[in-house]
């Protein structure tokens, strides 16, 4: 802290010593800013409000259609009507502005001015403007103003061609507008159309039908595979022996198990036989015709397989080798053939199930995205749809405006309306002198300070010992304080009140001048600017 | 007589003029024949204290006892090289120039002030010699304008030291002033006269200060030169004033290996440390 007010000390003490540069300083930024304050000239404000119908240029067009402008674009709308080239030329011709511009850049540029210039708003709701213009000369702002209402009225009274040009320019450019998103439309739909072809509406039976078809070939398939499986796992087993063949068993008790099936063809025979047997007793009797010769052929069948079994009896004895190596067996044979084909009747059941699964998943999931691509189809047909019937309706009205253009000129509708007369307050509008004077105090003031501080910062001095020993590394043998003997103090003293006295005059100057421009204290004498702008009107 | 004895005998000072005749020293000039310090009979100049008050200097009687304090301890310093106890001096350590960068910052102030604060001491001696040959501020508050001085003696072959010098009503005080003015000043005390005054002075009194008041540094080549003869310098700095570029310039003129330098700030600002000063 002590080192903070050490160093505004030093920089107090360093202001001190260039302050009459500061003070000189501040003075001439004083003059300047009052000068400059003097001699800006007054802006005065014109306005005036009106009312216009704007829609009854543009509703008669768009009646009926989804399209309305938003307040922004109707004012600009109203702006590039109004404040059209050739209204502004006009304008400038009624007020005499263009006495001023002689060649043709000079008239470009009061053309651009006034444009700039004027300024038109208007509120959402409403159909209320309100017009102004700033100039310099009151009388100017008020006749630019008037002439331009003056203008309008004109236009509103007899339905130019302009305007309504303007209005059929405004539908043109929607028309086009609808002609591209048609045409954009129309080629969103082609494309969705071609995209998705065999997916439409009118073929989409089709599918349907094919997934029905598709799900009793896999059932189909399935069963197939099931029962070729099973015959294949029998087989199996029957040529492994696990499974005894039925009517083959060894009397004398165990055995070989091949003997036991060395006739199993039969035996299946007589299995077969007897289980029909069975059933047809289950509802005949044995009277029955069929039951009997069901009876007849299976007693012909055990005939037939005792003998067999005695031949291979015979045969194992005869030739003493024990049992028939099964590679020989011709039933073992028969058996493993048959194995085989039914092997691959699986595999190939197989493929056939794995097939007409996969048609089912591929047909189920064409048949899900159905519902969507027809959703997408209805819309982009509706989109078109809506397109044209505005497009369409865009066009018609094209036509009855321009037919209806030559009935309307007649009609004397007043759709131009003066709410508010051009005014122009007495009391300018710009520049703020007091706000500007203040300014230009504090820049003086700080002006002044800034010089001071900065030229002692160029300008360094030592202020103490320890800052002279420490600049210069040079012993300091000691110090005398500032010794004042009256002369010296009457010296100082003067010198301060010089200070003081210049300083105050300083402050007491803006004083006079701020309550001058202001007009406080009505204090009678003619103001600074008052005189700029009176050698100004002279020149 | 060797310097230890004088020392111890101050009240042999005056008997030193006279008996010095016997024992000139060779460097003096030849044309002093009837020179020499205590030959001529040494004027009186009576200090006007009132006009020296007024002037904000230093009297004896102590007007000012804050002024008084601050040379007291600026003195020593200066006294401690001139005057080591424990060793050999400097050659011409007990000659010192004040001077200062720029004018106006102090330096007969100075002058005048460690003379008087010197001189009101009980073991030394001081002589005050003006070198600012052209403002001799010095020699007019002392009331000595156009009397013979400093210039005189280095112009006239004929001249010493001895007829020039003036006692005052201190008796620890002698004067030189600066002497009539001369068209010539700057090469007069760059000649080599003013080294041989130089001489004389360091040598004749080895126990007694010399102070040379002179020009500023950097406005003259005199101060310069001046300092370059002398074995101490004291450069008043004006607080608040002098830049730090000034000071800077200044002390590239003085040779350290030759003169010692030290600094005097004067006009200082009323610190916290200067108001405890005086008040005990």
């Amino acid at each position: 802290m002590q080192e903070i007010l050490d160093q505004l000390l030093a920089y107090l003490r360093g202001f001190w010593r260039f302050r009459w540069y500061a003070m000189a300083f501040a003075w001439a930024l004083a003059i300047g800013a009052w000068v400059y304050v003097a001699q800006v000239p007054d802006q005065y404000q014109a306005t005036a409000r009106f009312h216009v119908d704007t829609e009854s240029m543009l509703t008669p067009l768009l009646r009926g259609l989804a399209i309305s402008p938003d307040s922004q674009e109707r004012v600009r709308f109203m702006t590039r009507t109004l404040l059209s080239r050739p209204n502004l030329e006009k304008v400038a011709r009624m007020t005499d502005l263009d006495l001023q511009a002689k060649t043709d850049d000079e008239m470009d540029a009061l053309v651009g001015r006034l444009k700039r210039n004027i300024r038109l708003s208007g509120t959402q709701k409403t159909n209320l403007y309100e017009i102004s213009f700033v100039h310099s000369d009151r009388q100017k702002a008020k006749a630019v103003v008037q002439s331009l209402l003056t203008l309008f009225v004109e236009k509103s009274l007899g339905q130019s061609r302009e305007d309504s040009a303007n209005a059929q320019d405004f539908l043109t450019q929607k028309i086009r507008e609808y002609e591209t998103r048609l045409d954009q439309a129309e080629s969103r739909l082609m494309e969705f159309k071609r995209e998705h072809s065999g997916e439409m509406p009118d073929q989409q039976g089709d599918y349907y039908q094919r997934l029905q078809k598709a799900r009793t070939q896999l059932e189909e398939a399935r069963f197939q595979l099931e029962t070729a499986r099973s015959r294949a796992n029998e087989l199996a087993s029957q040529i492994q022996g696990e499974q005894p063949v039925y009517g083959m068993m060894n009397p004398a008790g165990g055995g070989n198990r091949s003997s036991r099936t060395r006739t199993p063809d039969l035996d299946q025979r007589i299995d077969r036989l007897q289980k029909q047997l069975d059933q047809l007793l289950v509802k005949y009797t044995d009277n029955h015709p069929e039951v009997v010769s069901l009876k007849e052929s299976l007693k012909d069948l055990r005939k037939e397989r005792d003998q067999a079994r005695k031949r291979l009896a015979e045969a194992q004895e005869s030739s003493g080798s024990g049992p028939v190596p099964l590679n020989q067996n011709p039933v073992y044979q028969e058996l493993k053939a048959a194995l085989g084909q039914v092997r691959a009747e699986v595999a190939a059941a197989r493929s056939r199930v794995k097939h007409y699964r996969q048609q089912v998943a591929t047909l189920r999931e064409k048949v899900d995205t159905i519902p969507k691509i027809e959703a997408k189809l209805a819309q982009l047909n509706r989109d078109y749809e809506i397109t044209k019937q505005t497009y369409e309706k865009l066009l018609a009205r094209q036509q009855s405006a321009e037919l209806s253009e030559a009935a309307d000129r007649s009609s004397n509708r007043m759709k131009f309306e003066v709410i508010d007369p051009p005014r122009v307050p007495p009391e300018p509008v710009a520049p703020n002198r007091p706000v500007l004077l203040g300014a230009g105090f504090g820049v003086s003031l700080l002006g002044g300070a800034a010089l001071g501080i900065f030229l002692a910062l160029i300008w360094p001095t030592f202020d103490t010992r320890r800052q002279l020993f420490d600049a210069t590394g040079i012993p300091v043998i000691g110090t005398v304080t500032r010794v004042s003997t009256s002369r010296l103090r009457v010296k100082r003293a003067t010198e301060m009140i010089g200070f003081g006295v210049t300083g105050a005059a300083l402050l007491g100057a803006f004083a006079v001048i701020f309550a001058a421009e202001t007009e406080l204290m009505g204090l009678g004498f003619a103001r600074l600017s008052d005189w700029f702008n009176g050698i100004r009107s002279l020149l | 007589m060797t310097s230890i004895e004088r020392a111890m005998d101050p009240n042999r000072r005056v008997a030193n003029q006279v008996a010095e005749t016997a024992e000139r020293p060779p460097a003096e000039k030849p044309g002093q024949g009837a020179g020499g310090e205590g030959q001529t009979r040494p004027r009186l100049v009576e200090l006007d204290f009132t006009e020296l008050t007024r002037r904000g200097l230093l009297i004896p009687s102590g007007n000012d006892p804050k002024l008084e304090e601050e040379f007291r301890l600026a003195k020593r310093p200066l006294l401690k090289h001139a005057f080591p106890r424990d060793m050999r001096p400097m050659p011409r350590a007990n000659l010192a120039l004040v001077t200062s960068n720029t004018d106006g910052e102090g330096k007969s102030f100075t002058t005048f002030n460690l003379a008087m604060s010197i001189a009101m001491e009980m073991d030394h001696t001081v002589l005050v010699v003006d070198g600012d040959v052209s403002r001799n501020s010095l020699t007019r508050w002392l009331g000595m304008a156009g009397e013979r001085g400093l210039t005189d003696v280095l112009d006239d072959p004929d001249l010493g030291l001895g007829d020039v010098i003036a006692q005052t009503n201190l008796d620890n005080l002698r004067v030189i002033p600066s002497g009539r003015s001369h068209s010539r000043a700057t090469e007069l005390m760059a000649s080599h006269a003013m080294e041989e005054v130089a001489e004389e002075l360091a040598g004749r009194y080895p126990d007694r200060m010399v102070l040379f008041d002179s020009p500023p540094l950097l406005m003259t080549s005199q101060a310069a030169v001046l300092a370059n003869l002398v074995g101490q310098a004291v450069i008043v700095v004006e607080a608040g004033k002098t830049t730090q570029q000034a000071v800077q310039d200044g002390l590239n003129l003085v040779d350290p290996a030759v003169t010692k330098v030290g600094f005097m700030l004067n006009k200082a600002p009323r610190g916290k440390h200067s108001g405890y000063f005086g008040a005990y």
